[in-house]
């Protein structure tokens, strides 16, 4: 019956774009070909300027990733799959964001951004053709442009006539220029000597949610459409495409510093399920590396009183409510709040257990790896045991005395040392 | 008749809404008691690169001037330096171009705005801010004690400004009366517990009044910023090292070393 009502949904979906389509006007292109567009006025300063301006944003925040490798790896397979411009208004170019949401984003003026996030969850160079093709597939089709047309068109009416039916067929415009992209994608791929099989993996892994935090719940309000849906179709698109060879090693090798730089961003971001899968990932690979592995204990650490949970045990609800939460809540008081339970604090015990063991292991592999006495400081602290972490800190200032965090750990050691005198003195009251 | 009748609801409407407002939502300064009897008040603070959205209003949508808000960015940057100067705090700024060359510094600041946004999503989504500043609801966690660490300040200051200017068609759609807003806030972390101590905003009546629109702004962005500048931290009390203690290192791990023994 549930699956009735999704196929009449889909049914409905599809429907509602073709009129959407029929109504806007835009000649989009056919499959394999893409079309020039004539830009209207105004429209080379509202969007092409303005687009080669987020790139002067973007360094003076700092947020240009800039690792040469990197850089040359998507810059290569950016410029392999990319058509011929059809106009004189944009030029491919790419780069990468540093941001650890799973996220590409392409301007009209051609300029392609990938995100760090998006680049650590992938395993080959397939896989990044895969996104790159999606992207460039939008600048191709002139997306952003007809998408600003359809807007332009669909907010005149709202002001003239009002109407929630204009806004609603201008999301639906958007999610139907999403599918397009997707469905491109493959054909491009299979072009090129990169496995088109990728394109429906890569949708597998924007709908990977270890944290329960899912946003991209199918609405009529979404713009993009629902990635289980999207891989669905790019599985049916690619069926009967050829396979091709795919490296990972390769791509790992070049991924490495990305890959840990993200793991710590996922930390201090607060989504430690996340840190936890990809960690794991990549100690499977390389046991060896005290980098990860430490990253590993980090996450245990922050993960605190959460317990364990599988993501399709969260209703669409619980989701929203996870992310309502988060705006809601401060890291701190959605700690208190699930330490309050028993549950959590069974979480918070074995999660800070597996914390110290992850430190200790390090320790005992490298005995010199000072950033471990750090973290089981961090652990004990957390656990309530000062002396412990007081000598755990003080360890690693002997460890590594010009680290540069030591006004921090002293600060620390000095809230310890006041926790501790307490304690004295109302030992020596009793 | 409508139409009047809709004009005087609205003016009752928002008389009673300022009557009967808690002072908390119209005040400018949210600071804790120790950063107000001086005891967490910094003495030496960074002024991170400030980050300004300016939002051109047309008749159907509004444009984001990415590059116009880059340019205020650097004045308002150094206008908020100079109202810190101004009270005898110990200033230094971080450009873009220092924090380019310096991949460790860039790090730590990009971590710290971004988890500086994280909780400023908890500081938006409540209205009593001054009491949750005060209870010290709001902490930056251990990026920001790092990068005051880094850079060896007591404190680390935010900036962010919205400004919405209408375009010329919008003003006259209302009779060129107002339509701009211009919204600043300025943050003040401590660089060794991370809480916010201070959380600065621009007077609530002063926040559409003070521009005289687009072109103005940035036809002389310098006074602009500094006279937005000046309004918002008007009210900043001045610094004053001999109410901040300070505790050296070896008294800290002598102490603890002979509690440990």
């Amino acid at each position: 019956m549930r699956h009735t009502h999704r196929q009449i949904a889909r049914l409905c979906r599809s429907l509602c774009c073709a009129v959407t389509w029929l109504l806007s006007g835009a000649a989009l292109a056919q499959s394999g070909v893409y079309e020039s567009l004539e830009l209207r006025a105004r429209e080379h300063n509202d969007l092409i300027e303005t687009s080669a301006q987020y790139q002067g944003m973007f360094e003076r925040r700092s947020l240009l990733y800039e690792d040469e490798q990197l850089l040359a790896l998507v810059r290569r397979i950016g410029h392999e799959l990319a058509p011929e411009p059809t106009d004189d208004y944009y030029n491919y170019e790419f780069f990468v964001l540093r941001d650890p949401s799973p996220n590409a984003f392409a301007l009209p003026n051609g300029h392609i951004y990938v995100h760090t996030g998006m680049l650590a969850r992938m395993v080959d160079e397939s896989q990044l053709a895969a996104l790159l093709a999606h992207e460039i597939s939008h600048v191709a089709g002139h997306h952003t442009i007809l998408s600003h047309r359809i807007t332009a068109k669909r907010l005149t009416i709202q002001i003239l006539v009002g109407g929630l039916a204009s806004l609603m067929g201008q999301l639906r415009y958007s999610r139907h220029l999403e599918q397009e992209a997707d469905d491109r994608a493959p054909l491009m791929l299979a072009d090129s000597r990169y496995d088109p099989h990728a394109m429906p993996e890569l949708l597998d892994i924007l709908a990977e949610d270890f944290e329960g935090l899912d946003p991209r719940i199918a609405t009529i309000w979404t713009t993009h459409p629902d990635p289980e849906d999207r891989a669905a179709t790019s599985r049916a698109i690619v069926a009967n495409m050829p396979r091709r060879d795919r490296d990972p090693e390769f791509f790992d090798s070049i991924a490495y510093s990305l890959r840990a730089t993200t793991l710590r961003d996922y930390i201090q971001d607060d989504y430690p399920y996340t840190a936890i899968a990809l960690a794991q990932d990549l100690l499977e690979r390389y046991p060896n590396d005290m980098n990860i592995r430490m990253l590993l204990g980090d996450a245990w650490r922050v993960l605190g009183p959460r317990a364990e949970f599988a993501p399709q045990e969260f209703t669409k609800r619980d989701t929203r409510r996870n992310l309502r939460r988060r705006v809601w809540r401060t890291r701190e008081e959605r700690a208190e709040i699930q330490l309050e339970t028993e549950a959590g604090q069974q979480a918070f015990a074995a999660n800070l257990e597996q914390a110290r063991i992850t430190y200790l292991d390090i320790l005992d592999r490298d005995p010199t790896y000072a950033a471990a006495h750090r973290g089981l400081g961090q652990t004990f602290e957390s656990l309530g045991q000062p002396r412990e972490a007081a000598r755990a800190y003080l360890e690693y200032l002997r460890s590594a005395p010009d680290a540069f965090d030591r006004p921090v750990i002293v600060t620390k050691l000095a809230e310890i040392r006041d926790l501790l005198q307490q304690q004295e003195n109302s030992n020596e009251r009793d | 008749m409508s139409a009047i009748k809709h004009v005087c609801m609205s003016a009752i409407a928002f008389s009673l809404l300022i009557i009967l407002a808690p002072t908390d939502l119209l005040a400018e300064v949210h600071a804790t008691d120790e950063f107000e009897a001086g005891s967490t008040r910094p003495v030496s603070i960074v002024v991170l690169p400030s980050q300004v959205e300016l939002t051109k209003q047309r008749m159907i949508r509004r444009e984001a001037q990415v590059e116009e808000s880059g340019q205020l960015e650097s004045h308002l940057t150094d206008a908020v330096a100079a109202e810190f100067r101004a009270k005898d705090y110990d200033v230094s700024i971080v450009d873009a171009e220092a924090i380019s060359q310096d991949p460790q510094l860039q790090e730590l600041v990009v971590d710290a705005n971004r988890r500086f946004t994280e909780m400023m999503t908890n500081v938006q989504a409540r209205l009593k801010k001054s009491k949750h500043v005060q209870q010290r609801r709001y902490n930056a966690g251990d990026t920001v004690k790092l990068l005051a660490a880094r850079l060896g300040v007591d404190a680390v200051a935010f900036t962010r400004m919205q400004i919405i200017a209408p375009s010329g068609a919008v003003r006259a759609l209302n009779f060129g009366i107002g339509g701009e807003t211009a919204m600043m806030t300025v943050t003040v972390v401590d660089g060794t517990t991370a809480d916010i101590e201070a959380y600065i905003t621009t007077p609530t009546f002063r926040r559409g009044s003070m521009f005289g629109g687009h072109d103005q702004i940035m036809a002389n962005p310098d006074e602009e910023m500094a006279k937005y500048a000046g309004a918002t931290l008007d009210d900043l009390p001045f610094a004053d090292p001999s109410l901040r203690e300070e505790e050296s290192e070896d008294d800290v791990l002598s102490d603890l070393e002979s509690l440990l023994d």
